[in-house]
């Protein structure tokens, strides 16, 4: 998932560059990349469909029919959704503004940068766990405010780890996500350069014209494969909601390991179809954002 | 047995080769030999145990103290890899249906419901069990070791540890605990979101116990799975959690996902109690530091639920004969006092230490009576046995459905 991150960068080189026929020598490279690429996805998804099928594993018959008919299934699915778009949403919302902030300023710029790379390489489960040191109702923040006698027990500290709304699960999507989409807004900016918005202020516009119209449709179109793919990446990952998360609902991926690793077989061909459900999901999304593109 | 190791390493090498490779040495087949002989066969081989490995002190003991015991002793050299439950079923399954004749591991770390779903589907090789020298030593008088969830373990296993659920309190927040079920009901009325229980398996196992004490006892469910006694007894036992369920951390709309996370909440007194299938536990993880030094394990008097783990050596190991040396090593008095040892694991020895010589006694006595522990004739005095494996399959699932 973490290599469509270079995706934006590599977007605006293809972009700059004048458009030539594909040689042969091209032909190569591309048809390794996409084996590479894409036989592990057509393994995976194969086995996906065979489980479902019950041609692999211990699918029961019917299991399509139960897993889309179980309320607990599309309470899951909701949950995940919910915590992608928030997470992803928040993240972006974030790193725009601060981008915005800073873009035309270089030295600033340029701190924001070393600042947003601070949490990139942090491992996902340790900013879960740090999360959950943090702002569990017996962790850090709770103590203090104790000790500060704001709070006569832990009941009393909001509960932001495991709690329906997941939001401790979207505070650390946040965390880790925001750094991320804002290294990419901040060398987008740095790349484009000030030109376009230039000679618009120059034709008349004014500054909020100018942000409405040139600077964040550009800022977003580039950014977007960078946007789809925390998506996707938060909707797939299992570490933070099995740390921070709810356990009813369940998150799409840890209800599929629950699934799995179910003591009565017929649960098991049931992870099959969630899997799959879960994969149509990211497929979709990835899907629209494509759409979204070619009609922009 | 070293030709059919490297057959074993080629194989998963050249997939293609397997077909052609001859089968190994079954353990029923090892089981007949004398013991010298399948000793002999066991030196200079490797034994692939596949096992749980989730405790980090559980591995230490493995892999630190066990592998260059038995290396040094037998020539064995043993590699603890990760698989526990389903998915040793999962696996073997793939293995007996792609029909390779040799499979990797040599020996299964299981019991219960995992023992069952492998010998209904004849994953497992046997009998084999009954020749280890070190079992003339086991406690097989015990119910709780003899039988393993009510199934006989018919020599398709060997017994290597026993533990039983109990419920870990901090002595200095809560110095008078309740010690009945009925005790623990009204506590947790009066401290309102201080209790729960994780949604995994020590929390089922202590529902299960508590299903048990609220339906006439153990016996109630003995003699395999009954579907009518079941469903009477769930009533029984939601009707209760329901009436509970106010009462309980986050008024029970949310549960632990585990026991460490259980146990996370405890540490961080956010709640007041936490359990363990691990009677010994309160001692072992406050050494660990991940309880309160002041954590005491305490078993209810209405009884709580005991079992064995075993070892079980697949239908195609590659080879039985190093496996039952393993087995039979993982039965030694010094392989089991160190097992016991709380600074080690502190699991539970199947011997029964009365029957072995007079030095062993006096060592196994002295971890025993440590005081933090909760006293030998008071855990076996309130031990339950399990009972048929489907009654937990059915618990956990019903109470996903309906309880969370």
């Amino acid at each position: 998932m973490r290599l469509l991150h270079s995706a934006p960068v590599n977007f605006i080189r293809v972009n700059s560059a004048t458009s030539r026929p594909a040689h042969a020598s091209r032909a190569v490279p591309l048809v390794l990349a996409g084996t590479l690429l894409g036989v592990p996805i057509a393994v995976g998804v194969g086995y996906l469909v065979a489980g479902t099928l019950g041609i692999v594993g211990n699918a029961a018959p019917g299991g399509m029919q139960r897993v889309l008919a179980d309320g607990a299934v599309l309470r899951s699915a909701l949950l995940s959704l919910w915590i992608a778009t928030a997470g992803t949403a928040i993240a972006l919302c974030g790193a725009l503004l601060i981008a915005l902030h800073f873009g035309d300023q270089a030295r600033e710029s340029r701190i924001a940068r070393r600042i947003a790379a601070l949490p990139l390489p942090v491992p996902t489960v340790a900013a879960a766990v740090a999360m959950l040191l943090l702002l569990s109702q017996g962790g850090w923040l709770s103590r203090i405010a104790m000790h500060l006698h704001l709070l006569a027990g832990p009941a009393e500290f909001p509960a932001l780890i495991q709690d329906p709304w997941a939001i401790g699960v979207i505070v650390a999507v946040v965390w880790k996500e925001l750094p991320f989409l804002l290294l990419v807004a901040l060398s987008l900016q740095s790349l484009r350069g000030t030109a376009l918005s230039d000679a618009a202020r120059t034709l008349g516009a004014t500054r909020l014209q100018v942000l409405r119209t040139v600077t964040l449709p550009l800022l977003l179109r580039g950014m977007s494969p960078s946007i789809i793919a925390v998506f996707v990446f938060v909707l797939g990952s299992l570490e933070l909601p099995l740390v921070l998360g709810p356990s009813a609902p369940l998150a799409l991926p840890m209800l599929i390991q629950e699934r799995r690793q179910a003591l009565d077989m017929a649960s098991h061909g049931e992870a099959y179809v969630i899997a799959l459900l879960a994969t149509v999901l990211a497929l979709g999304a990835a899907v629209a954002h494509e759409w979204l593109r070619d009609d922009a | 047995m070293r030709r059919a190791v490297v057959g074993a390493l080629l194989c998963s090498a050249t997939v293609a080769g397997c077909a052609r490779e001859a089968p190994p040495v079954t353990a029923a087949q090892m089981a007949v030999l004398p013991w010298d002989s399948v000793l002999a066969r066991a030196r200079g081989s490797t034994v692939i145990w596949r096992m749980w490995r989730g405790d980090p002190a559980v591995n230490a003991f493995i892999d630190a103290w066990v592998a260059p015991r038995l290396l040094a002793q037998y020539g064995v050299t043993l590699q603890a890899v990760s698989g526990q439950g389903n998915e040793l079923v999962d696996q073997l399954s793939v293995e007996k249906e792609s029909g390779a004749a040799t499979g990797a591991a040599s020996l299964v770390w299981i019991n219960g419901e995992t023992f069952a779903a492998l010998r209904s589907r004849q994953l497992l090789g046997g009998p084999w069990s009954q020749v280890l020298p070190a079992g003339a030593f086991v406690d097989s008088a015990s119910p709780i070791i003899s039988r393993d969830f009510e199934q006989d373990p018919a020599g398709y296993e060997s017994p290597w540890g026993t533990v039983q659920l109990a419920l870990i309190h901090d002595s200095a927040r809560t110095p008078q605990p309740p010690r009945t079920l009925a005790e623990l009901t009204a506590w947790i009325r009066v401290h309102p979101g201080r209790f729960t229980y994780d949604q995994s398996f020590a929390g089922m196992t202590f529902l299960k116990g508590a299903m048990y004490a609220l339906n006439g006892g153990a016996e109630t469910f003995r003699g395999g799975f009954d579907s009518t006694k079941y469903l009477a007894a769930r009533t029984r036992l939601f009707t209760w959690l329901d009436s509970l369920k106010p009462f309980l951390w986050r008024k029970g709309a949310q549960y632990p996902v585990d026991v460490a996370a259980l146990h996370r909440l405890f540490a961080n007194g956010e709640i007041d109690f936490t359990m363990s299938n691990n009677q010994n536990e309160a001692v072992t993880k406050a050494l660990q530091g991940i309880l309160p030094r002041t954590s005491r394990a305490l078993v209810l008097r209405d009884g709580t639920i005991a079992n064995a783990h075993f070892v079980g050596i697949p239908f195609n190991a590659p080879n039985a004969a190093g496996a039952m040396v393993v087995a039979n090593f993982l039965l030694s008095a010094e392989a089991q006092l160190e097992k016991q040892r709380p600074a080690v694991w502190a699991d539970g020895t199947v011997l029964n230490v009365a029957r072995l010589p007079a030095a062993w006694r006096t060592k196994f006595d002295s971890v025993v009576n440590d005081p933090r522990l909760v006293p030998a004739d008071t855990l076996r005095r309130y031990a339950r046995p399990e009972v048929s494996p489907r009654y937990h399959e059915r618990l956990q699932n019903d109470w996903r459905r309906m309880m969370r």
